[in-house]
Parts: C-alpha cells; sequence; structure tokens
C-alpha cells in the first residue's frame, strides 16, 4: 500500500514535470499571477532586488535587466526618479550603489537616482521606500520586479500605502519558450507560492 | 517548438531502441515494461519525498537561526538546482537498498 502511494505520487509528479516541459502549463500560470494595470505617469520609479552582486562586484544578470527596465521607463517619462533597491548580502558592494554606478554611466542624473541598501525582503523593501518617498509626497510609484513576485510586492507596496502600477502594464500571455525556460518559470511560480504563503501565514499579507 | 520536437524525437528514439536491444539482445520479457514503468514512478515517488523533507527540514532550520542568531539568513539559500538532483540521488539509493531485500 506505502509503495503504491509512492508509485501515485511518482506518476503524478513526473507527468506534471512533462507538462511543464512540454506545454504552456507555465505561461498559463505565471499570466494568471501576474496583476495587471494600465502603464501611466508616477512620481518614482522603484526596483526591486533581484540576485545582487558577485564576487567581482558586477551585477548579476536579473538585477541588471530590472535596473534596465527601469531606466527605460524613466527615460519615457513615465517617472522623475528612480529608486534602486537591493539586499547589501554577500560582497562588500552593494546591489543598489552598484545599480547607481551603472544608471549614472548610462546618463542618469544623480539627482534622479535615490539608493535604498538595507531592506532584506521585499515587506523590508515596501517599508524603506514608503520611508523614503511620502516624505517627498511621493504615493503612486511604477514597480519593478520578476512577473511572479508581482502580485505579493504589488500587496506589500499597497499595504504601506502607494498606489502601484506593475513595470510592465498589462500582462503577455507568452506561448513560446523551451523546455528548461518553462521549468525556470514554474521554479519561480512554485517559489512566489510559498514566499505567499509564509507572508499570509506571518500576517504580511 | 523546434527544440520541445527534437528532445521529444531524440529520447523517443532512445528508448525505441533501448526496447529493441532489452528485447531482442538481452532476452527481457517485453510484458514487464509496464512494472518498469511502475517501478520509475515509485522512484520518482520517493524523490519527490526525499525533495519535500529537504526542503521543509531546510526551511524550518533557516527559520530557526533567524530566530536564534538574531541575524537576517535568506531562505534563497534552499534555491539550488542541486537540491532535486540530491534528492534524486537518495531516492535511488533508498530503492536500491529496498530492492536487495526483495532480491534476498
Amino acid at each position: 500500500m506505502r509503495r503504491d502511494a509512492l508509485g501515485t505520487v511518482g506518476a503524478v509528479g513526473v507527468a506534471l514535470l512533462l507538462a511543464i516541459g512540454f506545454t504552456p502549463l507555465p505561461n498559463v500560470v505565471s499570466y494568471w499571477m501576474a496583476p495587471s494595470r494600465e502603464l501611466a505617469p508616477a512620481g518614482a520609479i522603484v526596483i526591486l532586488g533581484r540576485g545582487g552582486v558577485n564576487e567581482r562586484g558586477e551585477l548579476v544578470g536579473a538585477s541588471l535587466l530590472g535596473l534596465m527596465e527601469g531606466i527605460d521607463l524613466y527615460r519615457r517619462g513615465l517617472a522623475p526618479l528612480l529608486v534602486l533597491s537591493g539586499s547589501p548580502v554577500g560582497t562588500r558592494w552593494t546591489e543598489a550603489a552598484r545599480r547607481a554606478d551603472v544608471a549614472r554611466e548610462c546618463g542618469i542624473s544623480g539627482q534622479a537616482i535615490v539608493t535604498m541598501s538595507s531592506a532584506r525582503t521585499t515587506r523590508d523593501e515596501a517599508l524603506g521606500a514608503w520611508a523614503l518617498l511620502a516624505p517627498r509626497g511621493i504615493r503612486r510609484i511604477i514597480l519593478v520586479t520578476d512577473g511572479q513576485a508581482m502580485g505579493r510586492a504589488m500587496l506589500l507596496f499597497e499595504r504601506a500605502g502607494f498606489d502601484v502600477i506593475p513595470s510592465y502594464g498589462a500582462p503577455v500571455l507568452e506561448w513560446g519558450g523551451t523546455p528548461e525556460a518553462r521549468l525556470g518559470v514554474m521554479r519561480q511560480v512554485m517559489i512566489e507560492t510559498v514566499a505567499r504563503l509564509y507572508y499570509r501565514l506571518a500576517g504580511y499579507l | 517548438m523546434k527544440q520541445t520536437l527534437l528532445l521529444l524525437a531524440v529520447t523517443g528514439l532512445t528508448s525505441a531502441g533501448a526496447c529493441a536491444i532489452g528485447v531482442r539482445r538481452l532476452g527481457l520479457p517485453g510484458d514487464g515494461l509496464g512494472s518498469a514503468i511502475r517501478g520509475m514512478c515509485r522512484l520518482a515517488g520517493t524523490a519527490i519525498v526525499f525533495l519535500a523533507l529537504n526542503l521543509a527540514i531546510g526551511l524550518a532550520a533557516l527559520l530557526m537561526a533567524r530566530g536564534l542568531l538574531g541575524a537576517f539568513v535568506s531562505v534563497y539559500l534552499l534555491n539550488d538546482a542541486f537540491l532535486p538532483v540530491l534528492s534524486v540521488l537518495q531516492a535511488v539509493i533508498f530503492e536500491c537498498w529496498q530492492g536487495q531485500r526483495a532480491a534476498r
């Protein structure tokens, strides 16, 4: 009986793995999780920490992508201020400071950049951003983070007091991708599901 | 799409080749294939249980460390592609161990 139960668990797991790799299931779940709102001008663009800095002091790929997305929104005139977040964990360089360096190298004025280096969780980032932006009278922000993490991040920032617009506006359902890419998307979906559960249990959401 | 089809075609071809070699060269019974698939499902189930245990114990340890040390410990430390690989290895060893007992 016990081995039958293991066989059933395994069969479901294998079926799910094949569905993830060879069908658009992860794309649909990810699309379903992503909040939607029309992109509009705001007081600031808040770019959440993503992956940090490697041992050579370079931004990791995800962190750089988030920064570039924020710079693109800034150049489109959607907000006059970039808030660059990042965790100090790991190396002697902070993600936020390195992001600020790169933003300046991309021609963004130092006056348009604010860094936030002490936040270690999304909740800390929401509270930290509120402490930075509320005194400037900024309530509406454009939030830049991974599609899967956007729902939880938006709820946290709204709970802190912000009016939040996701950086992508309305999500786009993409049917393509390689099996490995779909597995990566599903991995992020699962991580985000656990994170949401934890945040609910801890009373943060 | 092309990559998906290529992966399915390649694994389909090697599976068909393995079936042919198994039956013709190694003399394996063709009707034993269903039992082998059920064995694979059991192995996958054992790996899933190991993975769930590894994640649950790892998460509990990290959260406990946060409480005891009073320092921030990121739960993303568990976010490593090698954890499922190690869980599969644990499952293979455990199933082989059980198989030895059944063979005696």
